[in-house]
């Protein structure tokens, strides 16, 4: 053995295309690994080499070229930029430092340093959630006939739930907008662990001082209920404090889960605060029959089926749902919204009522007395990528025994080409009575989320009667749909 | 044996680098895509002539000839798939396992082998078993398995161990 060089070694001395055809088959640590036994490997698998890299990456996630192909013009363009940075080894490594970030599990002595690893959730969050956002499914080994998609694999997924299962500290990371008094902690996103009990009642004006980022919901969102969420009165009234405020919504957002200033752009704060009282709402009054799909899964985009003899269906929306719908008291409602703004009212004791599981049957209709219907129209911009869809359909209660409600609506895309925006009217007793505006975070996946309001808005306050609700693909809530 | 009704299986021979004949069926050595091209250039008359491979010995180009007789019936590797944008598995069939299982210097050179005579399928479960070799072990101990030359200083060491901390899988 030469003690001057290592190309007596005949690893090392192998031609380069070969020794990279042998390392192409390692996820990052065992590449990091073999770039510490020398100065020759130390150089070879340097972040230049992007070919080796982009291998290494893709032994452990999904190739974002998938998740990106499947985007629609506007999105895939705002994601342009995205991609012309996109670097194998940089990705890998941000990634892996977020596992790495997680103190482990039965680690007493790390227990100290979580709050400051939950000070910097804008370092893992966004991570978790670009993970998601590329994630994609695999054709299932051995191909039989049943190309269900619960069977498909995605290491994306895998990665995240591996994540979520380092320790019972990974989920501290999803944002928890209960947050404690500000002088607590420098973060405001986060719960402070090490005190149960609230330090004192959450008010309006702490919820609004400072906004959530928009990364913060949205994985919150696509993540579903979080454990502490639970059974946590403070995380009920923080979302009721949203929900049920008459300011979260208006005649510029269509009295729907939109921004307020006209733009149709999702108000994921709102939604953020919707998911999480109706998947509560709707495990709570249906779980003997459904499951309520709230799983990082469930909200791949094109996870769920098409019929492909309708093509033009490109929202799914020809199926069964089944959904249902929450509200406050009507005086609560409106000693909340008419209380001292500086003291208000805290609605963590205002259990909601629920409304009965609903059962949908929609269909595309696409005739003209819908597409002329001023009750379907909207003013705000959507996204022209797919045509807006109008449809029909009836809502009973199930198991079925309450009269046929009718509804109609409409499905669109919203701004910027990723979440779609529903819009279902329902009548009975021979007149328009709801309007339900809601959210769908991406095509063909999970629920639509949303708020109802009256379909007459033109009360002299402009306000009436308001809550939260959610509308699931029926095949999704069947129990023995696998899980993640 | 002419005049059996079966066609005779086509032999040739080809000569290592240190001078042995070795008669293989044709069908077996055209597992070698340098070999197939070569019969296809010199054409069916002279292709009783000897074939010279100046890059391999005897003893690995019989282990070679082994690993092809076994996969003689394989079907042609797939082109253009879209592999490399997907998870590559270093799973190695039963028979190839043992069939690898040989000293390294001899691994070495049948990849440099199968490398030199293009068979793909020989040079994917080669770098597939030192792949496996390498797989979870801390860099001291690929150093111990391949007899690689720790050339760090200590403080060289220390840093680079800093640098990757990211990439240690706990």
């Amino acid at each position: 053995m030469s003690s001057t060089s290592n190309f007596s070694c005949a690893l090392i001395a192998l031609p380069t295309e070969l020794l990279e055809s042998i390392l192409c088959y390692f996820p990052p640590p065992d590449l990091i690994s073999f770039g510490q036994t020398c100065r020759f490997a130390h150089s070879f698998i340097q972040p230049d080499n992007k070919l080796l890299w982009k291998c290494s990456f893709m032994q452990v996630f999904d190739d974002p070229k998938y998740a990106w192909n499947s985007l629609q013009p506007t999105a895939r363009a705002a994601n342009r930029q995205r991609e012309s940075q996109w670097d194998w080894f940089q990705e890998a490594r941000k990634r892996y430092s977020v596992i790495h970030s997680v103190p482990r599990k039965g680690n007493v002595r790390n227990v100290k340093s979580i709050p400051s690893w939950l000070s910097a959730p804008e370092d893992v969050v966004p991570v978790l959630l670009d993970v998601f956002e590329t994630a994609s499914f695999s054709e299932p080994q051995g191909t039989s006939a049943s190309h269900e998609d619960n069977k498909r694999t995605s290491l994306n997924l895998d990665f995240l739930s591996r994540f979520f299962s380092i320790s019972q500290f990974s989920e501290r990371i999803v944002h928890d907008y209960h947050h404690p008094s500000p002088s607590t902690t420098s973060s405001p996103l986060i719960s402070d662990i090490s005190s149960p009990s609230p330090p004192g009642p959450i008010t309006r004006s702490m919820v609004a001082k400072k906004p959530v980022p928009e990364w913060a919901s949205r994985f919150h969102v696509y993540y579903g209920q979080t454990s502490r969420e639970e059974n946590s009165i403070r995380a009920k009234a923080a979302a009721r404090a949203l929900v049920y405020d008459w300011r979260i919504t208006g005649p510029e957002a269509d009295y729907g889960p939109f921004k307020n200033d006209g733009s149709g752009e999702v108000n994921w704060e709102a939604l953020e605060g919707i998911t999480s009282l109706m998947n509560r709402i709707f495990e709570g009054n249906s779980s003997a029959q459904f499951r309520t799909p709230s799983t990082l899964r469930d909200y791949v985009p094109y996870t769920l089926s098409q019929d492909p003899t309708c093509r033009e269906d490109w929202a799914g929306v020809t199926r069964p749902w089944v959904g249902t719908y929450a509200f406050l008291d009507y005086r609560a409602l409106v000693r909340y919204n008419f209380a001292n703004l500086e003291y208000p009212m805290d609605l963590g004791g205002h259990e909601e009522a629920c409304g009965d599981i609903m059962e949908l049957l929609l269909e595309l209709d696409d005739s003209e007395d819908l597409r002329e219907d001023p009750k379907l129209k909207t003013h705000l911009p959507i996204c022209k990528d797919l045509p807006m869809l109008y449809f029909t359909g009836t809502s009973s209660g199930y198991p079925h025994g309450r009269p046929t409600v009718l509804v109609r609506g409409i499905a669109a895309l919203a701004p910027g080409g990723r979440e779609v925006r529903w819009r279902f009217v329902i009548s009975y007793a021979g007149a328009d009575q709801w309007q339900l505006e809601g959210v769908q975070p991406g095509i063909r996946c999970g629920g639509v989320f949303g708020i109802w309001t009256h379909v007459e808005h033109d009360d002299d306050h402009g306000h009436g009667p308001q809550g939260p609700f959610c509308y699931f693909p029926m095949e999704r809530c069947l129990i023995g749909y696998e899980e993640l | 044996m002419s005049a059996a009704t079966e066609q005779p299986k086509q032999t040739l021979t080809v000569t290592t680098n240190d001078n042995v004949d070795i008669v293989v069926e044709r069908e077996i050595l055209e597992r070698s895509v340098l070999i197939k091209n070569m019969i296809g250039d010199v054409g069916e008359e002279q292709i009783d002539t000897a074939i010279p491979l100046p890059n391999v010995n005897e003893p690995v180009m019989k282990k070679v000839i082994e690993w092809c007789e076994h996969h003689r019936k394989d079907p042609p590797a797939p082109e253009g798939d879209d592999s490399d944008s997907r998870k590559k598995s270093t799973d190695i069939d039963e028979w190839d396992q043992k069939f690898m299982q040989v000293d390294q210097e001899m691994l070495f050179e049948i990849i440099l082998a199968a490398n030199y005579l293009d068979i793909k399928g020989l040079l994917d479960v080669g770098c597939k078993t030192v792949a496996n070799m390498i797989k979870g072990k801390s860099p001291d101990e690929i150093r111990k398995t391949f007899n690689i030359q720790n050339d760090f200083t200590p403080e060289e060491e220390d840093q680079i161990r800093r640098e990757n901390e990211w990439a240690e899988d706990r």
